[in-house]
């Protein structure tokens, strides 16, 4: 009864949308960069760069807007690194993207270390403080839940309907849903494809960033290894599940962000079983939505796939060999 | 009238290994219907690619409405008037017409679609020629036939002066063929000029008023429609001349070999694909089933051979009822499977030939002894057939994708056949092949049949089905309209059973 | 084919190797400029990293305890990838593997060690198939993607091992979060006085050769290439590719568990909470530097277990960071990718030499 109690806490909630919030931001990238084609296992590499370089800007800067730039930014980049091994080079994106996490995982950490020496004696940086909306806040449970929250959670729910909109009312979305699905098509009717991937791709790091960001600095204003543990994997599973849509992939991590909370609140209640148990509950939660709450369903056509432009001067490129090849979906 | 609207002069287009335009010259006069003809491989879409900016010319240049153009692409084309209705279309099944129609179409700086816009200037032009449409449909939802209207009138929302279509009546019915060719007349009436690509001899002679024949990559000649006759062209595209129809024996039909009652088979859209099909076909005799691309075709061969589920019904073969049974108890018990897609099913293009050689068979002796391969009896056994089969490459230690497309059914073609099967599946086995692998793959099909196999020959080509068949079955939304004999057989008639009415009995 | 010499699987060993070299070479390039904007002299970084991990015997048994966790579990997962199954699960397998070895290891079982440590290598190999069973199962019976899946299932795994070794397989009235000593009798013995080096290594070069057999000279691993590089005509020509998946997915599993098996049994004889940290991504890099080919791998092991094992010296002289080595590797991954598509071409000068023999043939009859 204790347990089933904390979930009608205002505190829940708002930790589950405190939470929600760096996976939300991820998914939503997941969307835009799967949507073009993109079969984007790198969106962990890309928050992890976020959370670094986010709380390396704000403490240099001493500023925590500025880290949120700087996250961003990193997040593109290492995108536009995958973007150009998967669109130019044409080789296989998950094992890239594998490359580039361990990448964003060695630049972390040795930069890390690098700056604050190898006891890792460090400082504590600005971080996002939660808006004020005085009286607002007052409200009860309501209050707590949404009027008491940091400023990157606001942008991230906001974020959910504007890329709805762009996605199915605007030529760019148009452009990406079409690339994802025939990437030919779109070839013929005069869109520069890689440049569609490529545009997708920075957006999705972008987002990607700034969700890493909203890990480091919304509280606990500093670094570890890998502090991301993986949360980019578990917004790749939230694109799945929501079915590729800006919307559903949303309320996936919504689902994710709750099964965080509640493991966070499980601890605060003393239970004598070890705390590995607690850890290990979003990543159940999410394999169990995903296996029986939805069957296997089919993402973009072309994810996953090289676009080779036809009959180029240059030497036609077979697409990668051996256990290295493009991915079939399943 | 003789306006001329576009000049190709001198291109040329080089790919590894082969030269697929060599010195083409090319004049279309605005208004006319012109006609590229060519066997496959002949360079017709290659050169057509190139004036659609897909490909950039290796030499000569492109002269359209009296314009060089210079680093052509598709956006520039479209611009300029060119509009191309691919063979493969061009539209992504999952998005609606409109979406479709106005993809890429952004005018000034506005990002937003306005679909309702755009919905009734879809109308609007579809009245204009005549091209009904509903705008909001997906496109998967459509017919063949609809999605070719969606893209020609994708083409004409563009703005197109000069439309191209490549063998637009590949996936049609003769009466649809009909309806596009009146389709045609009307679009040239009201100004636009058209090239037709094709490669059957028929429909140039009726709806061309010009034709420009290419053999291996060069122009023959140009000639006017009323000027020529089918075996002139036919010379000219071949390069000798073509025998017309197959050297073939009377059947002598045999015992009873595959026995298909009441068959029912589901697509991947769960929908009903194969629909209640009942057919038997003996020993010595082949069994051609006609039909537009599309009609359970493939979800028949697959529920055949073991690879589809089968809902109900019953498959017999050699007497015993064999459905849903696995792909290798089929294949032990002698079965042949030629697929539609020898990239899909029929090879693994990465590895050697000579280990595509036994991908049926690796696993039993003498190629494998104790679960330990015998390559020097996989090497001979290699050897042999690419002798036999006459198949040309320079070492079959490469991977079979390097090999041109007829080689590669060869070597399917030799490894189902080698093994001497009593019955024989063969699906589009000559697509996209060249004239003289055509007819290598006909005499081994009529003589594997003269051998005593069953032979169940599916395609689209209804010219295939009519020369090789004895019995000839025509397959319509998943349903068989009727059986008829060869030497009874008409086109006419198939083709109004091909469009879905029965056989008049 | 007898008279004939066969170059061109001496060119795709070749291309390998030479890309692989150039991969490494790149990376290395790239490592020095981060290191001269620190400050550091490279040269002097990389020799410490040679001596460090493999100046001497001692350096090199150490590299060698480095390299054994990797190349097992490598071996594992180019086989799963040769089968066109993307095992990023050996992380999760390995932390199995190692818990029921080292459960299997501190039963006192009262058996000889003949006995008592094939049993605890076998129950951890069985440990690690059944943890890659979950995924291989989900994706051909119900078409999940094995790539969210493993994942998913190595933080899960990972952490329901610390939650063991802080619960029921704790040391009995231990404060810290470890098992008790695994017994003699389980136990790997070691291969050289003065260094830890254990038999697990040699388990790792038996199960090269064995599975380089089993690839190149069996059914099985014919069907299983043909499975991974087009699963449809597989089938088609009556393979079943489901079963082969599964298949190859266990044989990735086991070899995962054994890493684990061996890493507890043979070097740190009890098991820790987090007590092998990455090991499974690691392996991954390995498995791709090794080009999916068991030797490959063996090679490509050893490679980054000197590394690893010079790097520490390095951090321990220099200051300089041993997280460099991530940043080598995944270089070295995104390069070994880059030139995957890259082929030498020896057909020039040995097609000439054909050509001459063969116009001699023809001359002569």
């Amino acid at each position: 009864m204790q347990i089933l109690s904390l979930l009608i806490e205002a505190d829940f909630w708002a930790a589950t949308l405190r939470l929600t919030t760096p996976l939300l931001l991820a998914a939503l990238g997941g969307v835009f960069s799967e949507r073009a084609g993109i079969n984007n296992m790198g969106l962990d590499g890309a928050m992890l760069m976020g959370a670094f370089f986010g709380y390396i800007g704000a403490l240099f800067t001493q500023n925590a807007f500025l880290g949120f730039v700087c996250a961003a930014i990193s997040g593109a980049l290492i995108m536009l690194l995958l973007g150009f091994m998967s669109i130019n080079v044409k080789v296989n994106q998950i094992v890239t993207a594998l490359g580039t996490n361990m990448l964003a995982l060695g630049v972390t950490s040795t930069a890390f270390r690098m700056i604050f020496g190898n006891d890792l004696a460090q400082l504590t940086s600005p971080g996002l403080v939660p808006v004020n909306f005085g009286s607002l806040s007052k409200i009860p449970f309501l209050g707590k839940v949404l009027f008491g929250q940091t400023p990157i959670v606001y942008l991230a729910i906001i974020l959910v309907p504007i890329s709805h909109y762009i996605m199915y009312n605007t030529h760019w979305g148009l452009k990406i849903r079409a690339t994802g699905e025939h990437p030919k098509a779109v070839d013929t009717v005069g869109i520069d494809v890689y440049k569609v991937r490529y545009v997708s791709l920075i957006i999705s790091g972008i987002l990607c960033g700034l969700g890493g960001a909203a890990v480091t600095l919304t509280g606990i204003n500093t670094f570890y290894d890998n502090i991301t543990a993986g949360r980019g994997f578990i917004a790749v599973a939230a694109v799945v599940f929501g079915k590729w849509s800006p919307v559903g992939a949303s309320l996936a991590t919504l689902l994710f962000g709750a099964g965080e909370a509640f493991q966070l609140r499980l601890q605060g209640l003393g239970f004598d079983i070890p705390y590995a148990y607690f850890y290990m509950l979003p990543y159940i939660v999410t394999m169990i939505s995903l296996i029986f709450f939805m069957g296997p369903s089919k993402g973009p056509a072309a994810t996953g796939q090289p676009y080779i432009k036809s009959g180029s001067k240059a030497k036609r490129k077979k697409v990668s060999r051996a256990g290295l090849k493009p991915e079939v979906k399943s | 009238m003789s306006e001329i609207i576009l000049e190709m002069k001198g291109v040329r287009k080089e790919f590894p290994g082969l030269v697929a335009n060599d010195n083409v010259n090319l004049q279309v006069k605005k208004g006319e219907i012109h006609v590229l003809l060519g066997e496959n491989g002949a360079g017709k879409s290659t050169l057509m690619n190139i004036l659609y900016g897909l490909y950039a010319a290796d030499g000569g240049e492109v002269i359209f409405k009296g314009n060089v153009i210079h680093d052509n692409t598709p956006k520039k084309a479209i611009g300029m008037g060119v509009g191309m209705v691919h063979q493969h279309f061009m539209l992504i099944p999952a998005l609606t017409v409109v979406e479709n129609m106005i993809l890429g179409m952004q005018e000034g700086p506005n990002p937003v679609i306005n679909k309702k816009e755009a919905a009734n200037k879809i109308l609007e032009l579809g009245k204009k020629f005549g091209l009904k449409v509903d705008p909001y449909a997906k496109v998967w939802q459509l017919s063949v036939g609809e999605q070719q209207r969606v893209e020609i009138l994708k083409a004409l929302f563009r703005g197109a002066e000069l439309l191209i279509l490549d063998e637009p009546t590949a996936v049609l019915t003769p009466q649809e063929t009909q309806e596009l060719f009146t389709l045609l007349r009307g679009l040239t009436k009201q100004g636009l000029t058209i090239i037709f690509i094709t490669h059957k001899l028929n429909e140039v002679m009726e709806i061309s008023d010009r034709i420009t024949i290419l053999q291996r990559g060069k122009v023959v000649g140009t000639v006017n429609t009323k000027d020529t006759n089918k075996q002139d062209l036919a010379r000219m595209m071949v390069g000798r001349d073509v025998v017309l129809s197959v050297d073939k024996a009377p059947a002598n039909p045999g015992a009873k070999v595959l026995e298909v009652k009441d068959l029912e088979v589901k697509n991947d859209k769960n929908l009903v694909a194969v629909n209640k099909l009942s057919f038997e076909i003996r020993a010595g005799e082949i069994f051609g089933i006609a039909g537009v691309d599309g009609n359970g075709q493939s979800e028949l061969v697959e529920a055949l051979t073991g690879l589809r589920v089968v809902e109900s019904g019953e498959v017999i073969y050699n007497n015993e009822n064999v459905t849903n049974k696995p792909p290798r108890y089929l294949i032990e018990k002698g079965m042949a499977h030629i697929p539609e897609d020898r990239h899909l099913r029929g090879l693994v293009l990465n590895m050697s030939v000579k280990e595509n050689m036994v991908l049926e068979d690796f696993y039993r002796e003498p190629f494998t002894v104790n679960h330990f391969m015998k390559f020097d009896k996989i090497d001979a056994y290699s050897k042999e057939l690419i002798k036999e089969y006459d198949i040309r490459l320079s070492s079959d230690d490469i991977p079979v994708g390097n090999l041109s497309g007829g080689n590669q059914q060869k070597v399917v073609l030799a490894r189902m056949l080698q093994r001497n099967p009593n019955l024989l599946i063969v699906m589009h086995p000559t697509r996209g092949l060249d004239v003289g692998a055509i007819e290598f793959i006909h005499k081994r099909i009529i003589r594997a049949r003269d051998n005593g196999s069953a032979v169940l020959l599916i395609s689209t080509e209804l010219e295939e089905v009519l020369t090789l068949s004895d019995r000839i079955g025509v397959i319509y939304e998943g349903q068989l309209m009727g059986i008829v004999n060869q030497k009874d057989a008409n086109t006419n008639e198939l083709g109004l059973m091909m469009a879905g009415s029965h056989k008049a009995s | 084919m007898n008279t004939q010499f066969d170059y061109k699987r001496i060119e795709t060993g070749l291309s390998y190797l030479i890309s692989s070299l150039l991969s490494i070479a790149v990376a290395l390039i790239i490592s020095s400029f981060i290191l001269l904007g620190q400050g550091k002299d490279p040269l002097q970084a990389f020799s410490l990293i040679f001596q460090g991990g493999i100046g001497d015997m001692a350096a090199f048994g150490a590299s060698l305890v480095r390299a054994c966790p990797l190349m097992l579990a490598a071996l594992g997962i180019a086989f799963a990838f040769k089968a066109g199954i993307y095992n990023i699960g050996a992380e999760g397998q390995i932390y199995l593997g190692a818990m029921f070895a080292t459960w299997v290891g501190i039963l006192p079982l009262g058996l000889p060690k003949i006995i008592h440590l094939p049993l605890a290598i076998l129950t951890g190999m069985a440990a690690g198939a059944s943890w890659a069973f979950i995924p291989a199962y989900l994706k051909v019976k119900k078409g999940f993607n094995e790539v969210i899946m493993t994942i998913l299932l190595n933080y899960i795994g990972v952490y329901f091992v610390n939650a063991s070794v802080h619960s029921y397989l704790q040391e009995p009235n231990g404060y810290y979060p470890q098992t008790s000593k695994v017994l003699e009798t389980a136990t790997l013995p070691k291969l050289m006085a003065n260094s830890e080096l254990h038999a697990g290594i040699l388990l790792g070069l038996i199960g090269a050769v064995i599975l380089y057999v089993i690839l190149q000279k069996t059914d099985f691993g014919y069907q299983l290439r043909c499975v991974g590089s087009n699963p449809e005509a597989s089938r088609t020509s009556g393979m079943n590719a489901k079963l082969t998946l599964i298949a190859a997915m266990l044989v990735s599993g086991a070899f995962a568990g054994l890493a684990g098996a061996s890493e507890v049994l043979g070097y740190q004889h009890l098991l820790l909470e987090n007590f092998s940290p990455n090991t499974g991504y690691d392996a991954i890099s390995v498995a791709l530097l090794g080009r999916l080919n068991p030797i490959g791998v063996v090679i490509a092991a050893i490679f980054i277990g000197v590394l690893r094992t010079g790097a520490n010296t390095m951090q321990i002289m220099m200051g300089v960071p041993v997280t460099i080595v991530y940043i080598i590797q995944a270089i070295i991954i995104l390069c070994v990718l880059a030139f995957t598509n890259w082929k030498l071409d020896l057909s020039r000068f040995f097609e000439r030499g054909a050509k001459d023999a063969n116009s001699k043939l023809a001359n002569r009859s």
